[in-house]
């Protein structure tokens, strides 16, 4: 299964999200849930993918994540 | 025994972070599992280095004592691929790490939820992008 690759996620996309945190649109903890996630080294599908943090998803396909959600976007391919 | 100076030339020069290489983080975590991640700032998306604040560090160092953190420090130069136990002072270093760090990180969303002046904020918020996604 193939390990993610964060290169794959323009910078604007990532200074979004922790904008959203200032907005107070995405919460502290589920920020920190996706650092820890991050840390655990997280083995995906091949196809496309979403992993729910709460107030935000996380889309992607095989090793490259994708962009952010919001919590009321819908997400398609495998959850994880 | 350093003198006042020597201590004070030693803190003016001291890096405020420690940087360990991929290679060590990829040995630690095979003993002591991904909570080795935790501890600070996992590049991932480059050299795979783990940056740890040094004030995160001591802040560990003196919760758990110096008695635990000198056995910490002989389990950890025991050069073995065995994983030990979570009981061991080692682990119990790593997690004291791993709680500081979260501390530390805290601490930085909240600062950057009541920062108010743009230039503050952009730094914030840089600093929690590299903190997340690493450099």
């Amino acid at each position: 299964m193939p390990k993610i690759s964060w290169h794959s996620l323009p910078l604007r996309l990532k200074q979004h999200l922790i904008e959203r945190l200032h907005q107070r649109e995405i919460t502290q903890a589920d920020l920190e849930a996706l650092r820890i996630w991050i840390g655990s080294d997280p083995e995906l599908p091949d196809g496309p993918w979403w992993k729910d943090f709460g107030t935000f998803k996380l889309t992607g396909e095989g090793r490259f994540p994708k962009t952010f959600l919001t919590k009321d976007q819908a997400a398609f391919g495998q959850k994880i | 025994m350093p003198t006042f100076i020597e201590l004070l030339e030693e803190i003016a020069t001291a890096k405020p972070v420690i940087s360990i290489p991929a290679d060590e983080v990829d040995r630690l975590v095979q003993r002591f599992g991904s909570r080795v991640r935790q501890m600070g700032r996992w590049n991932v998306s480059t050299n795979g280095s783990l940056d740890i604040p040094v004030t995160v560090i001591r802040e560990a160092a003196l919760s758990l004592g110096s008695r635990a953190v000198l056995d910490a420090i002989t389990e950890l130069k025991t050069d073995s691929f065995t994983r030990l136990l979570d009981s061991s002072a080692a682990s119990l270093l790593i997690d004291e790490i791993r709680d500081a760090y979260q501390r530390y990180f805290r601490q930085m969303m909240s600062r950057y939820q009541e920062a108010t002046e743009a230039p503050e904020m952009t730094r914030l918020r840089d600093e929690l992008v590299r903190e997340v996604f690493g450099e």
